[in-house]
């Protein structure tokens, strides 16, 4: 079991990489004559599959310089090897050759008396002396005429053996090399010979005729030279060479043992050097995953110090950045609160932990009631520190356990655990009672904050967080409707109303909406009481899914409540824009009203935005008219009275939407340079029958007179409606009766809607 | 004085001995070229140059030379300047083709005499029959052997050459001789010198370098000198190193016949005299002029030689120089 620990994971890998391949190779059935054939791809693979090759990422770097280790140590001893042989066989070769140019020398003065003087008797003196030397194996003197032996030695070890005698060829090198009467050596064709064959021929010389008066042996007298025979040496050195084999062989396998042995002790070395490098892989690894609950430890060597410290004062910078992180992802910067993203976790888990133990739990949803008086009136820093000071009463206002947060602008939520509903409106009760002792001091004013509650019970499993976070929004909605101040106790009755509102995440399904086109625009026509022809629709907008098509009220709230409205105002101005673009291309003259959200007030992006989209689809400002609330009006009369100049000098055309419902003071009018009021459709619906409907609209449509704007009559279904607006004097007439919106837009349809009016007209 | 006499009538006697034993010459009347025996004019004693003066029946004569070695331009000079404008000088190239024309052009000169200087010229003119020719500075001389052939010897003289050695090495009893073949009169001659001066002369003979060296390092212990011949068929410079060398190193006494050969252990040389062989070739040339004299072929033996002797090795052999010979020792 320690053994096999310690092995580290290339050794197993390798091993295992090693099986693999020939467990592959047996499966495929590869035979080994195929592997012969093909050879290089396997020791290719081979090579690659050594973690030095191996073109995998995740290899060992202690397994790759053992690898190079091993692999060095290998090329050196080959290397070192092969040229000690080679150097070796040189050395012999040369010595071998000088020794046999030695033997030649002594055996030519030796033979001497064979061509001197005739004496053949006198070779057995020469052969007693060649006797003495075993590495001679023949030897033979020629003479040069006849090319024949005069004498020949052979020892005892080439016995049996056939030595030809000297080839023509031979002879014919030899008769080349008569100046310098260097030896010549011979290529035997018998390579069981084991011999060092040599030649040379026997010179004789003699001084010029002419030069023997003027005789000077210092100078380099010209001579004759004459062969007179050849002689020829077969030596045999291997038992030299034999020798020589054994001990490089014996050499070469200690260099190979201590190679070896330096790989080993090698290896040992470098893993026990590497070590603290290896045991930061583990930690790495933690790190890489995300881990940062990680310590590396600084031992070994200066540098992987150095590199431990950096790691450890990295993790530490990364631990502290995530702190601060998860701190900004989960509190609210200003209260200190949780935030909202936290609250929902928050909110999940308590859900399920009332489902696990059976218990129940309140949520409050609270929301401010003048705070946007106070942001508006006394700006964001004041705006800030109300939020704070309400922030800190709530929070002593709720236990140790219980949650709260600040969920967004002046909303704040509380999660009050294991309460029954009498606890719960306990706790709204205190909270409205703490809000209503409250006293806002700014700027040397006193302002009373109150609040609205909205208050749910979390019990059981029949809704899911998110259900029952919408079900306190409805409730607060609902405290607010009823007269603000107060707090709803949500009741189950409500739930129908609220599954269409609240039962989906609207916050996922609007985003989806934006990013995949589930918006659609339709297009109503706005008619003319007064002949003009020109097309003008009012562009409204719905979400259509593949079940049903979704009225705007139904997810606008939300997408107020979740900040998303600015998106999909912008998405609609763009989205009208484009069709107006085409429309125009068309060669069609159309005007488009748009409607904006009171949140399009608060980008501070809108009026370059719009400029920027009017500029990018290339329409005309004065085809386009901006529909605002009257309630969105009022309520951002500054913003909205400086946007409004501003895009009405592009051009740009406004109207008042609802007009009349807000009873708002007729001061606010003068404020808004807007062109045209769109009396709310309640005024009109009823109109024909209900006299005080048509004396508020009558009364509208004077005002507008007055200040010298234009009416829009909506909701007209009847063409008796529509005869008592034009005879009120209204402008233009919008609803089912002259068209509904549709996707389409045709100049047909609206010849259709103008032709209802020229009916209208022709009754009369 | 009266030593030199006695020892010139000895030669004279030496000569009458030896010309007993050659056989007898049968003149031969045949125009076709055929080999000669050989004559060995007795020796004659020049002891000085004595230029021709009056020489009316002077023909013309042509001087041909091996080479332009200096030893040969030394004997073709004098022969010209005792010559005067009898003589033509001409020198082989040493290219085939070139010193063929050269002796083409010979052939159907005028001149009938021709002095061949050095082996190679002698060969050269030796098919030449019309003409009379005499050669020098040949040391075998065997294939010239001709009828219309004479030469003047290129060896010392023996005779003198062992006295002066005995002279110099009173107690030198024992010498040798390596020699090439074709030499037998000059070293039977040589041998009978040594004799008439209580020496014993081994003589070998050899046909190459090799076996040059192998006789001479074969020779008896007791042999105290070697004589080394100017025969360049048996001599290279190898040989002579090598022999000398080993001579030396036993105590052997080495008469050599040039001078540069002293540095490497000779004792003496000898060498004749170029002024004699001069003489010795107008002499020649006289004798076929008056045609009085026998036409059969001779070589005329030269009695005088230059010596040079080296005191260091006189000194290294513990031997004392003569007085008389002490203006032989070569400084050099």
């Amino acid at each position: 079991m320690k053994i096999k620990n310690k092995l580290d994971d290339g050794d197993l890998e390798l091993g295992w990489n090693s099986a693999q391949a020939l467990r592959s190779d047996l499966k495929s059935g590869v035979r080994d004559d195929d592997k012969d054939h093909h050879g290089a791809p396997v020791v290719k693979n081979l090579i690659r599959r050594t973690p030095l090759f191996s073109r995998r990422k995740n290899t060992s770097l202690v397994n790759r310089i053992i690898w190079l280790l091993l692999i060095w140590s290998v090329v050196v001893y080959v290397l070192g090897v092969a040229g000690l042989w080679w150097s070796s066989n040189k050395v012999i070769e040369d010595n071998f050759s000088q020794q046999a140019t030695d033997w030649v020398v002594k055996l030519d003065e030796l033979g001497t008396p064979l061509y001197a003087a005739n004496d053949e008797f006198l070779f057995q003196s020469i052969e007693e002396q060649v006797s003495r030397f075993p590495e001679v194996s023949y030897l033979r003197y020629y003479e040069a005429e006849k090319n024949s032996i005069i004498a020949q030695y052979n020892s005892g070890n080439i016995e049996g053996v056939k030595v030809p005698q000297l080839s023509s060829s031979i002879i014919e090198k030899l008769r080349l090399n008569i100046d310098t009467s260097e030896p010549v050596f011979i290529q035997t064709a018998d390579s069981s010979l084991s011999l060092f064959q040599v030649a040379a021929p026997i010179v004789t010389r003699s001084i010029r005729s002419d030069s023997m008066m003027d005789f000077d042996l210092e100078e380099d007298a010209i001579e004759n030279y004459k062969i007179i025979g050849y002689l020829e040496l077969g030596l045999d050195f291997s038992q030299y060479k034999n020798k020589l084999k054994k001990n490089i062989i014996v050499g070469s396998v200690a260099v190979a043992a201590l190679f070896f042995m330096a790989a080993f002790f090698g290896r040992i070395l470098i893993k026990r050097s590497l070590r603290p490098l290896i045991n930061m892989k583990k930690p790495l690894e933690q790190l890489a995953k995300g881990e940062i609950n990680v310590h590396v430890s600084g031992e070994g060597d200066q540098e992987i110090v150095a590199i431990a410290n950096a790691l450890n004062t990295t993790i530490k910078a990364l631990k502290s950045r995530d702190e601060e992180l998860r701190k900004l992802a989960n509190y609210d910067a200003l209260t200190g609160l949780l935030n909202k993203h936290n609250f929902n976790i928050q909110l999940k888990q308590e859900v399920q932990r009332n489902i696990d133990e059976n218990d129940s739990s309140a949520l409050l949803f609270i929301d401010l009631d003048q705070f946007k008086h106070v942001n508006d009136n006394l700006g964001h820093a004041a705006g800030d520190r109300l939020l704070k000071q309400v922030a800190d009463l709530l929070k002593n206002r709720i236990r140790a356990d219980d949650v709260i947060s600040r969920f967004g602008g002046d909303e704040f939520t509380i999660i009050a655990r294991s309460i029954k509903e009498r606890d719960a409106r306990i706790i709204a009760e205190s909270i409205l009672k703490a809000m209503q002792q409250f006293v806002f001091v700014e700027a040397g004013q006193a302002f009373n904050i109150y609040c609205s509650i909205g208050v749910v019970l979390i019990e059981g499993d029949d809704f899911t967080a998110e259900e029952v976070f919408s079900q306190a929004d409805m409730s607060c909605f609902h405290a607010k409707s009823e007269g603000r101040n107060r707090y709803h106790m949500f009741d189950l009755s409500e739930q129908e109303e609220l599954r269409k509102s609240a039962d989906i995440s609207w916050s996922k399904r609007i985003s989806d909406a934006i990013q995949n086109d589930y918006f659609t625009l339709f297009y109503q026509p706005i008619v003319s009481l007064h002949g003009e022809k020109e097309e003008h629709y009012e562009v409204l907008l719905r979400m259509v899914t593949e079940d049903e098509t979704i009225h705007p009220n139904a997810f606008l709230p939300a997408a107020e409540r979740l900040g998303v409205a600015i998106d999909i105002d912008y998405w609609v101005v763009r989205n009208a824009l484009r069709k107006l673009s085409e429309l125009k291309a068309d060669g069609r003259d159309v005007y488009l009203s748009i409607n904006l959200s009171g949140r399009i007030f608060e980008a501070s992006d809108l009026i370059d935005k719009i400029k920027r989209y009017i500029l990018q689809y290339n329409v005309d400002p004065e085809h386009i008219v901006f529909e605002i609330t009257e309630q969105t009006a009022v309520r951002h009369i500054e913003k909205a009275s400086e946007t409004i100049k501003e895009l009405s000098a592009l051009g740009c055309q406004f109207a008042l939407d609802d007009f009349g419902v807000g009873f708002s003071s007729f001061n606010y009018l003068k404020r808004l340079p807007v062109d045209i009021l769109k009396i709310d459709g309640d005024f009109i619906t009823d109109m024909v029958k209900d006299p005080v409907d048509q004396a508020m609209v009558q009364s509208m449509i004077q005002i507008a007179k007055t200040l010298h704007k234009k009416t829009t009559a909506e909701y007209v279904q009847d063409a008796a409606t529509l005869e008592m607006l034009k005879s009120f004097g209204a402008d233009y007439v919008q609803g089912y009766y002259l068209g509904q919106p549709k996707r389409d837009i045709t100049r047909k349809a609206y010849d259709e809607a103008l032709a209802h009016i020229d009916t209208n007209v022709l009754t009369f | 004085m009266l030593k030199a006499m006695s020892s010139v009538f000895l030669l004279f006697l030496i000569s009458i001995m030896l010309s007993a034993c050659v056989a007898p010459v049968k003149e031969t009347k045949k125009p076709d070229q055929k080999q000669a025996p050989e004559i060995v004019v007795q020796p004659v004693e020049v002891k000085e140059a004595e230029p021709v003066i009056e020489q009316p029946e002077q023909q013309d004569v042509l001087i041909l030379l091996s080479s332009s070695a200096n030893t040969y331009q030394k004997v073709a000079n004098y022969l010209a300047s005792s010559l005067g404008e009898h003589a033509v000088q001409i020198t082989l190239s040493g290219l085939p083709a070139q010193d063929k024309a050269v002796i083409e052009d010979i052939k159907v000169s005028g001149t009938h005499q021709i002095v061949a200087i050095g082996l190679k010229a002698a060969e050269a003119v030796k098919g030449i029959e019309d003409k009379q020719i005499i050669f020098t500075q040949v040391i075998t001389y065997k294939k010239l052997m001709l009828e219309n052939m004479h030469g003047v010897s290129a060896l010392p003289s023996p005779e003198k050459l062992f006295a002066d050695w005995k002279k110099l090495s009173p107690g030198l009893s024992k010498v040798a001789v390596v020699s090439g073949n074709h030499l037998d009169l000059y070293l039977t001659r040589a041998k009978a010198a040594a004799k008439a001066q209580g020496i014993a002369l081994t003589i070998e003979l050899v046909n190459s370098d090799k076996g040059f060296i192998y006789k001479s390092k074969k020779l008896k212990s007791d042999v105290g000198g070697q004589w080394i011949l100017p025969d360049n068929r048996i001599l290279s410079g190898k040989a002579l190193k090598e022999v000398m060398a080993y001579s030396s190193r036993r105590g052997r006494q080495i008469v050599v016949f040039s001078p540069k050969l002293l540095s490497f252990g000779g004792f003496f040389y000898v060498s004749p005299n170029l002024e004699m062989i001069a003489q010795g070739v107008l002499k020649r040339l006289k004798e076929l002029t008056d045609k009085n004299t026998q036409t059969a072929f001779s070589v005329l033996p030269v009695m005088d030689h230059n010596m040079g002797i080296n005191k260091n090795i006189a000194r290294q052999l513990n031997l004392t120089i003569p007085p008389e010979y002490r203006n032989y020792i070569n400084e050099n």
